[in-house]
């Protein structure tokens, strides 16, 4: 089994590398680092017995302010082909809501899916209770759409939702599932996240001059 | 530094200095001109910035600030030239104007700015702008000298001192970064950010006490209603970073006599000394109840609770914190349960922490032995009063879970004879996994706990359960702390011989056949009448070809999984383990066959693809790799510059080990080097975020980045890079030695004034083939990126460097000693506890007549693994070594040796120790084949023996001992193959063995 836990600075360059062997969709470095600056408490990891990461969320809040209500996105989602079949994905979908939910406010989350992604689909459709908000034509480098997905929390469902940690994702994660999902960023590795991040250091400049 | 010009275009004509640069003041046109081209590079008008700077220039061809602010525009267009022809490609940027340009531009740049300072050296604006341009070619510390000289002249300008700061923050001269944030605080006393930056920078000077006192001060200075005391995010992290930095903080004066008494009954427990080092955690376990109201990050809170608790002995708190954490469904986080277990136990202050920084599924009962008493314990808590025991209700337990079992319940759940944690959290894998952990492997319960465990995981076909098994091979290991204090701990047994003898491993190897026979004969488990699909007996196949992977059991393991394969052709995790086992066992080219076959069932998945492209490139079939990756990389650039660009370092390391391996070693520093590059970046990275991080209020998450940027250089995958370049530079100092120009001379045995002048002589050769060398000077200059707050990751490294020099020339040709050295300088300083580092750096340093960090490498690596076969080999070349050259001098160094050497050779002649060591061999019928190997080679260096007695310490093996790999037994043979004719025989032995080993070896004695 693996240990879930919150993501610390020193395990973005294993994120990093996990991202590299399960998807195609793949980010700098500094694009993690911009991902746990900012919302430390939506990553999270699993960890193999020797302390390897297997698979991880990486996770943030809406940036844009001004777009309400206050809402996550999944912005990637992967565990490694040999740990399957024991309900991480599911386990790191919930923590990673939680977190959403308890320290940002946030009511519902989002993510991008491939439409030919059965298994990924079926692990956010059926165990996370997702729901297809609309469909993005050609959102993938290969022309692929993309499913955006949501789900809204409620309340009192997030509270159960807690206590259920990895084992009914493991029940039905039985046929084999994974969840790996990624975001397409324009260009490469989400520079314009990355950029978003130097224009609000020049913000900060120009508010103190 | 956009902004720096607002500044800038204020003082143009502000200052009336008489001494300054020709038409100053600029009349009021000029000087509206001026302004313009400052909003111009702003606005990033480069274009019409230039053209404002030249209308100035026109009449006044001298003005020192108008020059500087056209070679910064300059500056900023070639910049932008080079981002463009990167992102095209490397290839046709269709203008002509592409690289080359960039750097003629650049050129261009940097003379109008010095000509522009050289104009007016006591314009503030001209030494900033000087500075920026330094900075922007990341020449940090030049840019740091220019800011100082513009603030001499204007000792308040916010802006330079804000680049000032952040350049002394990203170079951690933490003391002036410190200073000049006080000054911007003084300046501007109403900002939150000012506060909370200077707070940050007195905490990572070390201070923690100053640091609250700061924090202390900013809070002051705010409202009771102001949003700092609200429950919002950036208060809650605020908060939760003074915690941090309160913890952190020393009590030695704020707690005065009286103080303990509160203290201690606010403590309620055993610890309440004053001097016990634990005032700033009382007190911030104090101030976490003051903050409870505000803080968002409840995980973060209970977490640091916690550890606060345990620290603190307060181990009933330290339960209830636990429980709260498990209802927020962190049960999963095995660190929650390493505490549970310190306060189950009530263990001491060390113990907590030792436990505190375990990885992975590690706890306490994983970290050290534990007493009957304390299993005891911990079984109750777990899984309530059946758990617990002795050895009799073991056996209860035990005979009342077969009975459920012959019920028929025993696939499901075993939770009904339970209560503690298991019953309440009926759903934690975690739960259920540590109970394992907690009864002692000979026991009855084990053994069917164990049964319960793996039948589940068979029947869902969890193809990771041999590995997550494998880490219940513990094996105990007695440390000695000082002098006298013994203790032990766990290791986990990694070798096969190990392994195989584990009373866990024979547990399993038993549990598995029988599963294994009864699936075969009617689809059911022993002892049980549930029938299961066929694919339970495939799953327990894989699971028994594990077990026979673990412990180097190649032949049985490959029958096994073929059987797999049979029964379920389209199943990738098969390929995949069978790929595995033919590496070890010797096949590597089918191993690559087999996986890339595996890799055609599923061609959407990425692991599969990446593992038989690194297959492929262990193989050395480097085209076939290429193009097997390619199909996941995306295809407007070369698909090894999109794997660069997305810091792919796993397939550069494997790439280039694959080259190294064939020989192409140009090629191969590159791609090792390009590892090192992605490092370098890394570590860039994190300009952007000094300020970003105060804005966001994420501070301890900031801290811990400062931290962790501060320790990159010893990461492992950069270690790796760097040991193999390493290597490949000694390597090439070895072949070819006659062309070796830029060796530094054995500088030990000379006066200083010798020395002085040998090292003059030798650092200008080594001058003249750099700079001969195209320019290069370094390789890392080259591709260096010019990272600006402005356009960003924009211009990270893309080195368009690349397609110049497929072929690594320009890295062969640098002086290879001098790289090794600076290679190995970075390792042993940031990664001191890795042997391999000081190995190496007792290579280089050997090569480069260093005797005495010679000598400290092997005292060094002595300290790490006393029982190393690489140190062992260096104890003997350096004695060897020594014995060349004591003749010729007697300087300190060699006071120093003589006393010192003889030490790790346990005062023995190089005879003696070399026979000590034989006979240590000898008396350890497990002792490692790269140890025999080094032992024999000693040997035949100390003349003991023959060559056939040195080569059958080697044969006596068996193979049966640790460190028996493909690797070690190829350098077995060759070590026999040294021995020429008189090693024939021992090598066809050695060959037989192999086989018998190993036996899909292929290309073994060729």
């Amino acid at each position: 089994m693996v240990s879930i836990r919150m993501a610390e600075v020193t395990d973005l360059i294993e994120m990093q590398q996990c991202n590299l062997w399960c998807l195609p969709e793949n980010y700098q470095m500094k694009y993690y680092f911009y991902h746990l600056l900012s919302w430390p408490q939506l990553l999270w990891v699993a960890e193999d017995y020797d302390g390897r990461i297997v698979g991880y969320v990486l996770a943030k809040m809406e940036e844009d302010e001004t777009k309400h209500p206050p809402h996550g996105h999944i912005t990637s989602l992967a565990v490694l082909r040999t740990h399957r079949k024991r309900g991480i994905a599911t386990a790191l979908m919930r923590r990673s809501q939680i977190e959403m939910e308890s320290v940002f406010q946030a009511e519902y989350v989002s993510l991008h899916v491939r439409k030919s992604n059965r298994a990924a689909f079926h692990l956010y459709n059926e165990t996370l209770r997702y729901e297809i908000h609309d469909i993005e034509r050609g959102y993938y480098a290969d022309g692929e759409d993309a499913y955006d997905m949501r789900c809204t929390f409620k309340k009192s469902m997030a509270v159960n939702k807690i206590m259920d940690s990895s084992e009914e994702g493991e029940k039905e994660d039985n046929d084999g599932e994974d969840g790996n999902c990624g975001d397409v960023v324009d260009d490469d590795s989400g520079e314009s996240d990355v950029g978003e991040v130097a224009r609000a250091v020049e913000r900060v400049q120009l508010d103190k001059s | 530094m956009t902004t720096t010009t607002t500044a800038a275009a204020d003082a143009a004509f502000i200052d009336n200095n008489p001494q300054a640069g020709q038409g100053r003041p600029l009349p009021k046109k000029e000087s509206d001109l001026f302004k313009n081209v400052v909003k111009f590079y702003e606005s990033k008008q480069y274009k019409k910035g230039i053209k404002a700077a030249d209308a100035i220039l026109k009449r006044y061809p001298n003005h020192g600030e108008t020059l500087c602010m056209k070679g910064l525009i300059v500056n900023a267009m070639a910049n932008a030239a080079v981002v463009f022809f990167a992102q095209q490609g490397g290839g046709g940027g269709g203008d002509g104007d592409g690289a080359g340009a960039g750097v003629d531009k650049k050129k261009e740049a940097v003379e109008l700015v010095k000509k522009g300072l050289m104009m007016d050296m006591r314009s503030h604006v001209c030494w900033h702008v000087y500075g920026l341009l330094h900075r922007s070619s990341q020449n940090y510390t030049e840019a740091i000298k220019a800011y100082k000289q513009a603030l001499r002249i204007d000792s308040s300008n916010l802006q330079i001192l804000r680049d000032l700061g952040l350049l002394q923050i990203q170079m951690r001269d933490l003391h002036g970064f410190r200073d000049t944030r006080l000054k911007i605080l003084t300046l501007r006393p109403n900002s939150k950010v000012h506060w909370l930056t200077y707070a940050v920078a007195v905490h990572v000077t070390g201070d923690a006490n100053g640091a609250v006192g700061v924090l202390d001060s900013y809070m002051d200075t705010l409202d009771k209603d102001c949003v700092e005391f609200q429950r919002n995010f950036e208060a809650s992290e605020l908060a939760m970073y003074k915690n941090w930095v309160l913890a952190e903080s020393t009590t030695t004066t704020t707690i005065p006599p009286t103080g303990d008494a509160a203290a201690a009954s606010v403590a309620g427990q055993e610890d309440n000394e004053p001097n016990d080092g634990l005032g700033g955690i009382r007190k911030a376990l104090c101030h976490l109840d003051e903050i409870d109201h505000i803080v968002v990050d409840r995980t973060g809170f209970l977490m640091t609770k916690l550890s606060y608790q345990l620290q603190l002995g307060q181990f009933d708190g330290a339960k209830e914190t636990v429980s709260s954490l498990f209802e927020r469904g962190l049960t999963e986080d095995y660190r929650v349960h390493g505490a549970y277990m310190c306060a189950l136990l009530k263990c001491d202050k060390a113990t907590c922490r030792e436990v505190e920084k375990l990885k992975g599924m590690s706890t306490l009962a994983t970290l050290r032995p534990l007493s009957e008493d304390e299993r005891a314990i911990l079984l109750s808590a777990y899984y309530g009063a059946s758990g617990g025991g002795g050895g009799g209700e073991e056996d209860d337990g035990f005979a009342k879970a077969s009975a459920n079992g012959k019920d028929g319940t025993i696939n499901g759940d075993s939770t009904t004879t339970m209560s503690g944690l298991a019953s309440t959290f009926p759903r934690s894998m975690a739960i259920k996994r540590i109970y394992l952990t907690l009864l002692s492997p000979g026991c009855n319960q084990f053994k069917w706990a164990i049964d319960q465990y793996c039948r589940r995981q068979i029947i869902k076909g969890v193809p990771s359960l041999g590995s997550d098994l494998s880490s219940l091979y513990l094996v105990e290991e007695k440390l000695q702390a000082g002098t006298s204090y013994e203790f032990t701990r766990y290791r986990l047994a990694k070798d096969p011989i190990d392994i195989k003898a584990h009373a866990v491993y024979s547990v399993l190897v038993e549990l598995v056949d029988a599963y294994i026979v009864s699936l075969e004969s009617d689809g059911t488990f022993p002892d049980d009448t549930t029938k299961h699909p066929p694919s339970a007996l495939v799953w327990a196949w894989y699971l028994r070809s594990v077990l026979y992977e673990q412990a180097a059991e190649y032949g049985p393991a490959i029958s096994l999984i073929n059987k797999c394969i049979d029964h379920t052709p389209t199943a990738v995790d098969f390929y995949e383990l069978k790929s595995r086992v033919l590496e070890s066992g010797g096949d590597i080219q089918l191993a690559a066959d087999v996986v890339n076959a595996g890799r055609d069932l599923d061609h959407q998945d990425r692991y599969i693809n990446n593992l038989a492209t690194k297959t492929l490139l262990r193989a050395g079939r480097e085209d076939e790799a290429t193009k097997c990756i390619a199909l996941f990389a995306r295809h407007e650039a070369p698909v090894e510059q999109n794997l660069y660009d997305m810091q792919c370092t796993w397939f550069e390391l494997e790439l280039a080990d694959c080259l190294r391996r064939r020989g192409a070693l140009g090629r191969s520093l590159r791609k090792y080097m390009a590892v090192i590059k992605h490092y370098e970046v890394f570590h860039e990275d994190q300009f952007d975020f000094h300020m970003y991080c105060i804005r966001k209020v994420t501070l301890r998450s900031y801290c811990k980045l400062l931290k962790f940027e501060d320790e990159l250089w010893g990461l492992p995958i950069y270690g790796r890079a760097a040991e193999e370049i390493i290597r490949i530079h000694l390597s090439l100092i070895a072949n070819d030695a006659n062309a070796k120009t830029g060796d530094e001379p054995d500088y030990s045995g000379m006066t200083p004034a010798e020395r002085k002048k040998a090292k003059n002589i030798a650092r200008k050769k080594k001058k003249a083939l750099t700079d001969g060398g195209s320019g290069s000077g370094g390789g890392s200059d080259t591709t260096s990126k010019n990272m600006n707050a402005k356009n960003g990751a924009k211009t990270k490294s893309k080195p368009h460097a690349i397609d110049e020099d497929p072929e690594g020339n320009e890295l062969l040709s640098l002086d290879h000693l001098d790289e090794a050295k600076k290679f190995a300088a970075v390792l042993v300083r940031h990664a001191p506890r890795r042997i391999s580092a000081w190995a190496l750096q007792f290579d280089v340093s050997i090569r480069r007549g260093k005797v005495l960090l010679a000598l400290q490498a092997l005292f060094k690596m002595k300290s790490i693994d006393s029982d190393d076969h690489g140190l062992f080999s260096r104890i003997v070349e350096f004695s060897q070594y020594m014995s060349l050259r004591t003749s010729q001098s007697n300087s300190a160094a060699d006071h120093v040796l003589s006393s010192e050497f003889p030490k790790l050779m346990n005062n023995e002649t190089l005879a003696g120790f070399v026979k000590m060591a034989m006979e240590a061999v000898k008396a350890d019928s497990r002792s490692s084949l790269p140890m025999r190997i080094a032992v024999a080679r000693a040997m035949l260096a100390a003349n003991l023996g023959c060559s056939t007695e040195a080569a059958s310490l080697i044969l006596s093996s068996k193979l049966n001992v640790r460190g028996v790999t493909v690797e070690s037994c190829r350098e077995a043979l060759a070590f026999m193959d040294a021995l020429g004719p008189d090693g024939n025989d021992s090598k066809n032995q050695m060959m037989m063995l192999i086989t018998t080993k190993f036996p899909f070896a292929k290309d073994f004695g060729k």
